[in-house]
């Protein structure tokens, strides 16, 4: 079923929407959230309340691309549940990782004023994202946005593990680079 | 901790490209490779398609995955298989080479001048539609078969549908297909938005090449060294650009870099409407371009003077007579001839001396 007809179920209050969304997108929200948590239990649970958040979401949203939209749900749930089970020093993966990583993209703030809100902060990772190259993004987002390792990210871009770590490297200086242009603070 | 706020922002970023990275599925026979540009085209083509063309016989599953207008499966929803082929779309194939339905669904009631019919086929469920030929414009074919849009919009972007009824439906060759293109100093450029390398169009090195060293589009303003070449000639949907700084996509100023031929820049803009954001947001930038040998070029109907391209059908003969001498010069030889054939000199655009003027000097 096409993503027009599963939004349109939604916005009927038609409980196919739940059954349709699954089938097209459960592997996909599965994913993202195994990726997160490492945990099949977990995940699962994360994987429905994403159903219910977007049942709870359509109407009144109609979002542009469902997929990205599901996906974007998953995620902050999974990242929800990761900070609740790690506070319960529960939880392993590649989060602690990533959080060391992108350490060193950070800037010090100079002035408490100068910390910046979400919206703005995302609009500068929009731009930032638009300034690197397609081959360059994707890999950017396949390690901080879907979570995955280099080994993983080298394995579905054909790359060595060192080319894809390079990457990496050189878009987080590039976003480093763009924080400290725009005076941006965390 | 300020590491976590950089991951939770980056959960309202674009969609687009939370699904430009999605990851691969491993399980399938073929893995999904598609050009982002060409599967945005694909996936309006599709969705007119669903919509319009054409219509299914009775008792055939709307959503069967095997008809392939409809299916389940988001390959196919995106209007190409997993090779990036178009696989699903209504298609025919004419002297070896494979026609699908015009992105644009476009189609008339009137066959156009200079197409003749060339035989039968059976295309999107209907048997024996006649189709037509034109060796002039050899990327279309015209195919007489029951429609139900013309391809046009109305204000809210939505297809117009009509009464279902016969008409001349065209289709455009797999490699224009969707293409967007610039021709530009007796050169071909292809939007890398648009360009697929798994169709062959360039090779995935020159491809990788480019996309690294330039990107795919350039948001503010044109980068040093750019310059304008002016508003490029909008030569209409699915064609082949002739004449100099023509474009097949839309009519939009061009930047090129006089040191740089690679590449060719299309003024653009686009809107993004990302999650906390509380409506849209308009981006102004450009589409890069990357040169490309166009299987449908056809300089033979043109002709350069100084890095522009004329038409000569637009020329007298002397001036393309003239043209030929001038064009053997050398650089040096070029820059001592201060004379230009009229004709030439009027399509150049230079200024005309008014006769006050000349009075006056």
């Amino acid at each position: 079923m096409d993503d027009k007809k599963i939004i349109d179920l939604y916005w009927a209050r038609a409980e196919k929407a739940i059954s349709e969304t699954s089938r097209k997108y459960g592997k996909y929200c599965h994913y993202i959230a195994d990726h997160i948590l490492h945990n099949e239990q977990d995940s699962e649970e994360c994987v429905n309340d994403t159903y219910m958040r977007a049942w709870e979401s359509m109407p009144p949203q109609r979002p542009t691309i469902l997929k990205s939209f599901l996906g974007a749900i998953t995620r902050n749930l999974s990242l929800n549940r990761y900070a609740l089970l790690s506070a319960k020093k529960r939880g392993l993966g590649q989060i602690p990782v990533l959080y060391d990583e992108l350490q060193e993209c950070l800037p010090s703030p100079n002035n408490p004023e100068d910390i910046v809100d979400d919206i703005v902060l995302t609009d500068i990772l929009n731009r930032f994202l638009a300034s690197l190259s397609a081959t360059q993004r994707k890999i950017f987002m396949r390690r901080y946005w879907y979570f995955n390792t280099i080994k993983e990210i080298a394995t579905d871009y054909g790359m060595s593990e060192s080319k894809v770590k390079m990457s990496l490297l050189r878009s987080r200086n590039a976003l480093k680079q763009l924080l400290e242009k725009e005076g941006i603070s965390l | 901790m300020k590491q976590e706020r950089i991951i939770q922002a980056l959960g309202n970023v674009e969609p687009q490209y939370v699904r430009e990275a999605a990851p691969i599925e491993h399980n399938k026979a073929v893995q999904t490779k598609i050009i982002w540009g060409t599967l945005a085209a694909a996936c309006l083509c599709i969705l007119l398609v669903a919509i319009a063309l054409p219509k299914r016989t009775p008792g055939n599953a709307s959503e069967s995955p095997e008809n392939g207008f409809y299916s389940d499966s988001e390959n196919a929803q995106d209007g190409f298989s997993s090779d990036g082929s178009g696989a699903n779309l209504p298609s025919l194939v004419v002297n070896g080479r494979r026609f699908l339905v015009s992105p644009y669904l476009y189609a008339t009631d009137e066959l156009p001048e200079g197409f003749t019919e060339a035989g039968k086929t059976d295309i999107g469920g209907y048997k024996d539609c006649t189709y037509y030929l034109n060796s002039d414009v050899p990327e279309w074919v015209y195919v007489y078969q029951e429609i139900q849009t013309y391809g046009d919009v109305d204000e809210t972007n939505t297809l117009i549908k009509v009464t279902p009824h016969n008409a001349y439906a065209r289709y455009v060759d797999e490699r224009l297909r969707d293409r967007s293109l610039v021709c530009f100093n007796g050169q071909y450029y292809i939007s890398q938005w648009s360009v697929s390398y798994l169709a062959g169009d360039v090779s995935k090195e020159y491809y990788d090449e480019m996309v690294d060293k330039y990107g795919i589009r350039i948001e503010g303003s044109a980068p040093d060294g750019f310059v304008s070449a002016g508003m490029a000639d909008f030569s209409g949907h699915d064609t082949v650009p002739t004449v100099n700084l023509a474009c097949n996509k839309s009519a939009n100023e061009v930047y090129y870099n006089p040191d740089d031929p690679a590449i060719v820049l299309v003024r653009t803009r686009w809107f993004t409407a990302p999650v906390g954001e509380t409506g849209e947001t308009v981006h102004d930038g450009f589409d890069v371009y990357i040169l490309y040998d166009c299987p449908f070029g056809n300089t033979e109907n043109t002709v350069q003077y100084q890095g522009k391209t004329f038409n000569r059908s637009d020329l007298s003969q002397d001036t393309l007579e003239w043209l030929e001498w001038y064009n053997g010069l050398t650089e040096e030889e070029q820059l001592s001839i201060s004379y230009i054939p009229p004709d030439l000199y009027a399509l150049c655009g230079y200024p005309f001396q008014s006769d006050e003027e000349v009075n006056a000097e």
